[in-house]
């Protein structure tokens, strides 16, 4: 079955002017480097990653939102470029966005109903769908009463407010919806609703979901699979289950460390938590070799020279990282 | 650890603690008396929702709450009372005796000021330190901070710096004034999860050196738990329940308390439905007459209705507001 989103080799340089541009020239920020992935239809594929990594950069290059340096995303079979054609408009009401902080992506001189409207003035043209109803009826629908149908979005509650926005990018039923941090956002108690309600759409419209989050606890709960990204570039991905249980790439490992977990009272001293050395690195100066370089413990001479490329480890799991290089090489030959 | 917290003297003690503000003519009551007190040395964390009163509680015991605010109740800090001191005698407490460090340090320190000017600021205000001495004491915090290459660093501007730098810098000034109790409000929310687990064994490691207390903020339950001693859980401007941090985590009785665990996803365990707390808090200043909770328990009966319940020990460091006996 052919997926339904398809990236290949996706790079993504944005040039950089620093304060000594004018003496070395511009700088290169590889924000995406090189990713390659496919999400099948139905599924949820979670991105993970620090600040910086790149993940808010791969969902506008997903949507076409922003055009690729390199590299192509293809949706549904055809390719996607960022050119505002009449071949992107019609595929961009296939695909949405769940942003971040719902007060920021709302209209806020806009009532809720009217929000959700919006999308299917601008894409249903010919008035096949009747606009008031289909809202209501697909506010309903993420647990919106009518009372707050007319109501701006200073008047509603955090998680009401992710409500609308999630109304609105589902009233034109897409096939991939691309949420970048929907919950993080949000109070825990409310995450919990959201998070809920977003495995039942998901079921009841046999949605793709492209997850970007850095919340591991939550990517575990709600994706099929993952990847996690680190300076740019796709470090491990796999089954959820099997990449959040086994992590292979120190990285990962350091990462899945950190989740503090309740109850494990200073789990940093008594459990071995790996504390990884200093920040991620900025991404205009990208360490040589492999990039994880500088902050990995397990680091060798050979990390430093050249970079790993991705290596399976099992039927669902590849990583990139010389100590399985290795350890594979060597059992094959 | 607890044990030698049990044993330390009183180093704050809040009773009674209620804060309204004036809202055309009519108070508004956001924290509606809350009793806590911390002994020296002691690591407490506070969690609950936004809006719950957890950050505005340490707002009111320093005085940050302008004109508008009523503060009542009491405060005694090292035996002495706050409320009602003037400004002048709050600013010798704010800083030397109480620090304070926001969630966002980006927005806390002055971008146009570089950073190792900025920890000898208070290092001036707090302890007369000037000159030389004072550089030679900022470069020790900075040290103490783990900040590498403080020479070059203090030097820098806070953009120069990322988001843990920064942190790691507002700590530093935080510790200036050689504080006897140190609030973290949400010090790691802005932080990457890396960085998160670096910043809190960092204040960890300074509490236990330095043997001020600790009180970190935070609506993450798990970073609660990892560094403190004693959990306070904060519903709609009370307390609603207060253990040692085991204990909460494995014998939690309010229902809320017990939905916030629930409600967190687990990394190991197999994906199952997320338990939800139904509806969103009360709007604050809503007059409620029984529970403030009520509307959102599945537990509730009439009597909840009626009036509020008050915080009662139910076992040793364990107390507990909810008029409801768990069965166990």
């Amino acid at each position: 079955m052919t997926p339904l989103l398809n990236v290949k080799n996706l790079q993504r340089h944005f040039s950089v002017e620093g304060k000594t541009a004018w003496l070395a020239g511009k700088k290169l920020l590889r924000a995406v480097d090189g990713v390659t992935l496919s999400v099948q239809r139905g599924k949820t594929l979670g991105l993970v990653g620090e600040s910086g990594c790149g993940k808010s950069t791969m969902a506008k290059l997903v949507l076409g939102l922003i055009p690729a340096t390199a590299g192509t995303v293809e949706f549904d079979g055809k390719s996607v470029t960022a050119q505002r054609n009449q071949a992107w408009r019609a595929a961009r009401r296939h695909m949405q966005m769940v942003y971040q902080d719902p007060l920021g992506a709302l209209d806020r001189r806009l009532t809720a109903l009217e929000q959700v409207i919006e999308p299917l003035q601008i894409h249903d043209k010919h008035g096949e769908i009747q606009p008031a109803l289909a809202a209501q009826n697909m506010m309903s629908a993420v647990g919106l009463t009518d009372n707050l149908f007319q109501r701006y979005p200073h008047e509603l509650s955090g998680g009401q407010r992710q409500r609308v926005v999630l109304a609105r990018a589902l009233v034109l039923k897409p096939s991939l919806l691309v949420c970048d941090e929907p919950i993080s956002a949000l109070d825990v108690s409310v995450q919990a609703q959201v998070i809920n309600l977003l495995d039942d759409l998901r079921q009841q419209m046999n949605l793709t979901m492209l997850f970007i989050s850095h919340d591991l606890r939550v990517v575990r709960h709600i994706c099929d699979e993952v990847a996690v990204m680190y300076l740019g570039r796709i470090i491990e991905q796999g089954s959820a289950k099997e990449v959040l249980t086994h992590p292979a790439h120190p990285y990962t490992q350091a990462l899945i460390s950190a989740v503090s977990t309740p109850g494990a009272k200073n789990a940093a001293k008594s459990s071995g938590r790996i504390i990884l050395k200093g920040e991620p690195p900025n991404p205009v100066d990208v360490p040589t070799g492999c990039s994880f370089h500088p902050r990995c413990a397990l680091a060798t001479a050979h990390c430093k020279t050249s970079a790993p490329i991705a290596t399976r480890i099992s039927e669902s799991h590849t990583v990139s990282c010389h100590l399985h290089t290795m350890i594979h090489h060597g059992s094959g030959s | 650890m607890t044990s030698t917290a049990v044993n330390s003297p009183t180093l704050l003690n809040i009773s009674e603690l209620r804060i309204a503000f004036d809202q055309r003519g009519h108070a508004s009551e956001v924290l509606h008396g809350v009793d806590l007190h911390i002994a020296a040395g002691e690591s407490i964390g506070l969690v609950g929702e936004s809006g719950c009163g957890k950050s505005i509680t340490w707002l009111g015991v320093l005085g940050l709450l302008g004109k508008h605010a009523r503060v009542t109740g009491s405060v005694k800090f090292q035996g002495r009372e706050l409320l009602g001191l003037s400004d002048t005698e709050l600013s010798q407490i704010r800083g030397r005796k109480i620090s304070m460090i926001f969630q966002d340090p980006s927005s806390s320190l002055n971008p146009a000021q570089r950073i190792g000017a900025q920890i000898a600021e208070s290092l001036t205000l707090h302890r007369g330190l000037r000159g030389a001495e004072a550089n030679a004491e900022v470069l020790a915090l900075l040290d103490h901070v783990e900040i590498p290459d403080a020479k070059r660093r203090m030097n820098a501007y806070p953009h120069e710096l990322s988001g843990g730098m920064n942190q790691r810098v507002m700590i530093a000034m935080a510790l200036a004034g050689q504080p006897d109790l140190l609030i973290a409000d949400e010090p790691t929310t802005a932080l990457d999860a890396t960085v998160q687990a670096q910043i809190l064994v960092l204040l960890d490691t300074i509490r236990r050196d330095t043997g001020m207390a600790l009180v970190t903020i935070s609506h993450d339950l798990g970073v609660i738990s990892e560094i403190s001693d004693r959990v306070l859980v904060m519903y709609a401007g009370s307390i609603v329940e207060s253990a040692p941090s085991q204990t909460l985590f494995s014998e939690a009785q309010h229902p809320y308390s017990l939905g916030l665990l629930a409600a967190m996803p687990a990394l190991d365990a197999e994906v199952q439905r997320l338990t939800t707390i139904r509806g969103s808090i009360p709007q604050a200043g809503q007059l409620i007459q029984g529970c403030r909770f009520e509307a959102r328990c599945d537990f509730a009966q009439d009597n909840c209705r009626v009036a509020a319940p008050i915080l009662k020990t139910i076992a040793v460091g364990h107390s507990l507001a909810c008029t409801r006996k768990l069965a166990a």
